[in-house]
């Protein structure tokens, strides 16, 4: 790693991201975690990680690629404070508020809501945004086995879900 | 194309919804993260090189004083006599010694400004002997700030460069979310079992699930210094342990080479079984300096999870929620 080379990612690359792939990775992160808002700060704070690190020498090889891998990481970190927030406030009696009504959701979006997160985010990356086997282990971090075990679970429970052929 | 393939990619299209495209508020969003990134960047850093340079000095001088022909000073620090060969006694480090009150602001040799809310942890953190680890809140001329505001640390207190007083190594700001505002840490586990302990910080904590952050001492080429330990993207690893009877995560090291396994039940919706994930991770890496700036801390990697079930009608245990498994102890409970 050089720190004098130029960074890989200035304002230009910033400003293509957010109108080429930015939206995409959103929609896929609310796939997975059921909330954009949510979704649009895990993928925004993402992208200025990436922005920062690469103005520290890191070279980031594939910029959407990254992006989602850190966005579906914030995602879950922030799904578990929100959870424990949740129960904070439970425990102090203050007002709760319920999901969204499932009638308003797609088949899909039910079916795919019951399978674990791993499944899920896989299911997501493999069929929503297209990426291979092998870029969906660097994207979720763990072996090409196991994401292939975890698709055909989640192709077969969707299959049964939505009441297809596999 | 299997029915199903097609089917889930046409209905994940229908589905997604993306946003609209950019519209420059979301660019200086962006920026505006960027910003407020590199800025806690050179906070870390410039608290990283005050803390090498104080160091340093403070080992020159020890070195000018023990070669200069002086007599030795007694000093309040209890240090071992200094030897000019490499035979190192074994060095016993200055504890700071907390107030009953922890409002109280006092100020510590080696920090930068006057601290309160301190909370203590010993251990065996650089690997050649107890010392003391602390989160603290940093105070102002106003005295201590209420609870979660002002900005806190993790300190420890380490050999200087004689290796025979001590020091401080610090790192920060954190970033907590308890029910007061205030980390704390918490305990001091072993989690890859070189006989150096590691310390947990908790940093967010609701009714009954809390989540902590693991840090290290760790030898640099500039000296000693405390590093977080990352995820594989980079971010500061964020546990979870505790939970209710509907879902419940948990901490233990009984995986086989002393793996660390972070898992997770959910109660089924007929509430008969518990369905738990499972993920063990090893403590991978090394850390590396760059010019003047850490870049590389250890990084905790996945290894291959698992899912089992527990049937609430058979005697089958849950996993074992126990961080001690990987050992140390915890001082500092959560409060109930």
């Amino acid at each position: 790693m050089s720190r004098d080379v130029a960074p890989s990612i200035d304002e230009t690359t910033i400003r293509a991201f957010l109108s080429g792939p930015f939206p995409g990775i959103v929609a896929a992160v609310t796939l997975v975690e059921g909330s954009r808002a949510a979704a649009e700060d895990s993928v925004a704070e993402a992208l200025a990680r990436a922005w920062e690190r690469a103005e520290h020498g890191e070279q980031i090889e594939s910029l959407p690629a990254w992006v989602t891998r850190v966005a579906l990481n914030l995602s879950k970190s922030r799904l578990r404070r929100m959870r424990a927030e949740a129960k904070a406030r439970d425990r102090a009696g203050a007002t709760t508020y319920p999901a969204p009504p499932p009638e308003d959701r797609l088949d899909v979006e039910r079916a795919l809501a019951t399978l674990p997160r791993r499944q899920r985010q896989a299911t997501v990356l493999r069929y929503y945004l297209g990426f291979d086997i092998a870029e969906i282990a660097v994207a979720l971090g763990v072996f090409e086995g196991t994401i292939k075990t975890t698709l055909h679970r989640a192709r077969h429970a969707m299959a049964a879900a939505l009441g297809e052929e596999e | 194309m299997p029915p199903i393939d097609e089917r889930l990619q046409r209905d994940l299209d229908r589905a997604a919804r993306p946003s609209a495209p950019d519209s420059g508020a979301r660019f200086e969003d962006v920026e505006r993260r960027r910003a407020r990134r590199t800025l806690t960047r050179k906070v870390q850093t410039a608290a990283l090189v005050t803390v090498v340079l104080v160091g340093t000095a403070a080992g020159f001088l020890a070195l000018l004083r023990n070669f200069s022909g002086a007599e030795t000073p007694a000093t309040r620090a209890t240090t071992s006599p200094p030897t000019a060969t490499a035979t190192r006694s074994p060095v016993v480090l200055q504890e700071i010694v907390l107030p009953d009150d922890p409002t109280k602001v006092i100020s510590v040799d080696g920090l930068g400004s006057p601290v309160c809310r301190g909370s203590e942890i010993q251990g065996n953190f650089f690997g050649g002997g107890t010392t003391y680890a602390y989160v603290f809140t940093e105070a102002s001329g106003a005295g201590c700030p209420p609870a979660g505001g002002g900005l806190q640390v993790l300190v420890v207190v380490v050999p200087d460069a004689t290796g025979h007083s001590s020091s401080l190594v610090v790192t920060g700001p954190l970033d907590c979310h308890t029910a007061d505002g205030v980390c704390y840490v918490w305990a001091d586990p072993d989690i890859d079992g070189d006989g150096k302990n590691e310390i947990a910080v908790v940093t967010t904590q609701g009714a009954s699930t809390m989540f902590f952050q693991l840090y290290e001492v760790v030898t640099t080429p500039n000296g000693w210094a405390v590093s977080p330990i990352v995820a594989p993207d980079g971010a500061p690893v964020s546990v979870a342990e505790g939970g209710s009877v509907t879902h419940q995560d948990g901490v233990n090291c009984s995986g086989p080479s002393n793996s660390f396994i972070e898992w997770s039940a959910s109660l089924n919706a007929d509430q008969t079984k518990y369905l738990i994930h499972s993920q063990p991770y090893r403590l991978d890496g090394d850390y590396e300096s760059g010019p003047g700036v850490f870049t590389t801390s250890r990084v905790l990697q996945p290894l291959t999870p698992s899912d089992s079930t527990v049937d609430l009608n058979t005697d089958r245990p849950m996993p074992a929620d126990d961080i001690t498994s990987c050992g140390g102890s915890i001082p500092n409970p959560p409060s109930p």
